[in-house]
């Protein structure tokens, strides 16, 4: 198990390199001059051109490349243009935020969602079955930010249950995560769903039928338990996503994470805010998507043979191999 | 499969990963000081400090008067994110000037009162000043004394001399430092500034938040970090900083006017203007600033709201550009234009694309600026007379040129409009949206371009900031205008002081740039809007952004 974790770990540095070269690239050559952005419409060229020197600008680009490279392997990521500050302090300042939004998000979306899908697969072709097919289809054709300002609209401005922007309490965080689950909730509920179906049409539910069970024990025990692996891929997924697509989200609630920081980023040319800002969305999506792997072969049996067992287990396995090509 | 045993120490994971990131703020009524003293203003008993010399034109006024507050908080929405607290490291007027506004001043002060629609230049932390020698090139001012820094330190002409020269060598402030040869110090409260030339409007360049004194002592001891660590002798002090979301303050106690009647309050950002408006109509927030026009009914409908708009234009007029060097040659032709200038109507692109606000302008100059002339009738519609001069210019067929354009609302509707007016004279438009940072690099840098749409912001509200751009002399020139008897002009109106000379050269200027090389056509003056709670008073929408929280209070 560790060799394949430390595998993984070592595929996610050409990973990295390869995401931080293309958007490096698509920065330097989208048109729009760093140095003037930091001093303002109204500054001397003259101010910009020395400006532009003292930030190495002016130097070929894989120079530029190599240089921002060699610092962040060594954990620095540069400074910002605009704040002067170091980026991993602006990213590490915003970073909580924005994995609490995502892993809230997703877990609303967990508990109505896996419900929900369960109940629609149980009782399929049902008026439950339709309306969740239509909640979920709905959902999926909603956008985000039409969403929020109607939640905002309605729960804020109308019943003053929550505040309309921010980010300093629980209360603050309901409608982003309302609005930011809506994706992964359809997704979720459409998995559960056929995921299940499937399940529960296989020959061991019909034995553990035709054995007199109990369907809620049926249903919990023997059919979800399966029904949830490929659930869990989704969800490990969509934590993935919610990461980096929780910009929308983070904009209409002026939430203070690293999609605010990456657009503003963008739109005043800060080369190494979005360079690490994004590398660090990445890095963190790479891992998250390896404990979801982990987590999977923790949880299925199947999975968890390849890489883990004992001495004693991995001795019985070669014995029980040298007997059957004995026996052959 | 999964049993109880292994879900439960997943959802446990999950739960304390929540929590743990979870714990990151406080909430709004957390961290922030409340002063125990509600009486705002300087006045109480004592001569005005803030009195202004007769040698000078400002007029003395402002600061509030010793009201009781009936709220003492207050919310201000600023819509992006601030880079700095450096006020010598911050470019132009963007968002950060109204936070600095509240920490720091300088040595004069620039404020716009209700009625009155001039802003008028007061003394701040300059007690009088007088000029030392004949060519106005010498400038001593007295430092005001019994004046405290927040860290607690007195302001001495030490701090003076040392945030006048941060600021020069600073190359944010290069436009407002341009003047300033070097400072000397004469005494404790007294300083000398050297200018490379006499300079007629050096009290509102002194007044720009670029020149704001910082404590020197703190400054060099927090170095880099003093733009997370401002220290000023303004009305309220910084407390905190929650990048991307809000900067607190409160009330300073030992403020040389006497304590602020807002004792303590918030900066929150919020970058869309829907959720700016939800959270105004909910109370969240009690002031904001620059609503889109659509908006603005909203406020006006809403009995707890109240909407001001600027007595005058704000500096940052509306106007097509033009390169009088066009790479391809078209209006590199002063008749095209020229027939520009005949083809808009201003009006109809004001309704277009601007809900209807704001004023015509003609004209490269805000009525502000003493130099306005107010009989300046520039070149009319005419669409016809528009018409004859491109067939004159060798287009009798029409021409097809691309317009560079920012891609945002303000700019691309109103050059759609401008797309269909000048289409009419045979003049088709082919429009190019392109990221404000990319138009910044064609149009300001290299200077591509033959027709472009922009507002032009000025650093500060004087006719020598709004016209000396259009020197040859000026790297900022964008337009690559060269006309020697307006690089002439322009260098003897900005050394004369307000008056009868500087008011005749600088309409001869006018008259070049406007009229006769038509380097600019002015579109529209837009007004400042700010949208506030009904009982915060006493808020001016200021042209030029200046809101000083010290001048409000709250209304029972």
């Amino acid at each position: 198990m560790l060799k394949y974790i430390l595998k993984r770990l070592l595929l996610l540095i050409p990973v990295i390199i390869g995401i931080s070269f293309i958007i490096f690239s698509i920065m330097q050559l989208t048109p729009g001059d760093p140095a003037r952005e930091i001093l303002g419409d109204n500054a001397a060229q003259e101010a910009v051109d020395a400006l532009r020197e003292e930030m190495g600008l002016n130097d070929p680009f894989l120079v530029q490349y190599g240089r921002y490279m060699w610092r962040a392997a060594r954990g620095n990521f540069g400074t910002s243009y605009q704040t002067g500050q170091s980026v991993m302090k602006q990213i590490l300042e915003r970073f909580p935020t924005t994995i609490y939004l995502a892993i809230g998000a997703t877990l609303v979306a967990i508990i109505i969602g896996v419900p929900v899908g369960l109940i629609s697969a149980v009782k399929q072709y049902s008026l439950m079955d339709d309306v969740s097919t239509i909640f979920s289809m709905v959902l999926t054709a909603i956008p985000n930010f039409w969403l929020g300002l109607v939640l905002m609209l309605a729960l804020s401005l109308k019943l003053k249950w929550f505040p309309a922007y921010g980010a300093t309490s629980l209360k603050h965080f309901v409608l982003p995560w309302i609005t930011l689950s809506c994706m992964t909730l359809a997704v979720l509920i459409r998995m559960t769903r056929s995921s299940m179906l499937e399940v529960i049409r296989q020959d061991y539910i019909r034995t553990a039928r035709a054995k007199g069970a109990k369907e809620s024990r049926i249903v919990f025990r023997h059919a979800l338990r399966n029904a949830l692996l490929p659930v869990i891929t989704v969800i490990g997924t969509q934590l993935s996503v919610q990461l980096g697509g929780a910009i929308i989200v983070e904009t209409v609630f002026s939430i203070p994470g690293l999609g605010t920081m990456i657009i503003s980023g963008i739109k005043t040319k800060d080369i190494p805010v979005v360079m690490g800002g994004v590398m660090f969305i990445a890095l963190v999506g790479g891992l998250v998507n390896l404990l979801v792997d982990i987590l999977y072969a923790y949880i299925d049996p199947r999975l968890k043979s390849r890489y883990v067992g004992t001495k004693r287990d991995r001795k019985r396995l070669n014995q029980a191999k040298k007997e059957v090509t004995g026996d052959a | 499969m999964l049993s109880k045993r292994k879900w439960l120490p997943v959802l446990a994971l999950l739960l304390i990963v929540c929590m743990l990131f979870g714990c990151t703020g406080k909430t709004p009524e957390q961290g922030t000081p409340s002063g125990g003293n509600q009486q705002g203003g300087s006045t109480s008993g004592e001569p005005a400090p803030d009195a202004v010399p007769t040698t000078f034109h400002g007029v003395s006024g402002g600061g509030s008067e010793a009201v009781k507050s009936a709220k003492d908080s207050l919310v201000f929405r600023i819509n992006a994110e601030i880079a700095t607290l450096d006020p010598h490291k911050t470019s132009g007027t963007g968002n950060e000037r109204f936070v600095q506004y509240q920490f720091y001043e300088s040595l004069f002060r620039i404020e716009n009162f209700e009625g009155s629609p001039v802003s008028e230049v007061n003394n701040a932390l300059c007690e009088s000043c007088e000029y030392l020698d004949d060519a106005k090139t010498v400038l001593q001012v007295h430092v005001r004394k019994g004046v405290k820094f927040h860290c607690g330190e007195d302001l001495t002409a030490d701090d003076v001399v040392f945030s006048l020269e941060r600021a020069k060598s600073s190359g944010y402030c290069d436009v407002v430092t341009n003047f300033l040869d070097h400072v000397e110090k004469v005494d404790d409260f007294t300083v000398n500034i050297y200018l490379t030339q006499a300079y007629g409007a050096i009290l509102r360049v002194l007044g720009t938040g670029q020149l704001s004194i910082v404590c020197q002592k703190h400054c060099e001891e927090r170095g880099d970090d003093f733009g997370r660590n401002p220290c000023g002798t303004g009305p309220y002090v910084f407390d905190e900083w929650v990048a991307g979301d809000h900067v607190s303050f409160h009330a300073f106690k030992d403020y040389w006017r006497g304590e602020a009647a807002i004792t303590y309050g918030k900066f929150v950002v919020i970058t869309d203007n829907s959720a700016s408006l939800i959270a105004m109509e909910n109370g969240e927030v009690d002031i904001t600033q620059t609503l889109s026009g659509a908006d603005l009914p909203l406020i006006e409908a809403n009995p707890d709201l109240q909407l001001k708009l600027s007595d005058t234009a704000c500096a940052g007029g509306r106007c097509i550009l033009f390169n009088t060097e066009d790479p391809s040659g078209v209006f590199s032709d002063v008749r095209m234009r020229k027939a520009v200038a005949y083809a808009i109507d201003r009006q109809a692109i004001i309704d277009l694309a601007y809900d209807g606000i704001g004023e015509p302008a003609l004209i490269t100059m805000i009525e502000t600026m003493p130099e306005y002339p107010t009989d300046w009738e520039g070149i009319p519609y005419d669409p016809e007379k528009a018409k004859e001069l491109v067939v004159e210019a060798g287009y009798p067929n029409g021409v097809t040129v691309k317009i560079p354009t920012i891609d945002s609302s303000i700019y691309s509707k109103a050059t759609i409009a401008l797309q269909d007016q000048l289409a009419e004279v045979g003049i088709n438009l082919d429009i190019e949206l392109i990221e404000r940072a990319a138009w910044n690099q064609k149009i300001l840098t290299e200077k591509d371009y033959g027709i472009t749409y922009w507002a032009i912001v000025l650093d500060y509200d004087d006719t020598d900031a709004a016209l000396y751009k259009f020197s040859s002399k000026n790297s900022s020139n964008y337009w690559n205008l060269k006309n020697a008897e307006l690089d002439e002009l322009l260098d003897k109106g900005r050394a004369l002081e307000t008056g009868p000379e500087r008011t005749a050269i600088y309409r001869r200027a006018l008259e070049i740039i406007d009229n006769e090389e038509v380097a600019v056509v002015h579109v529209q003056n837009p007004p400042r809007n700010v949208a506030h709670n009904a009982k915060l008073m006493c808020v001016v929408a200021s042209p030029e952004q200046k809101y000083y929280f010290y001048n409000w209070y709250w209304a029972n």
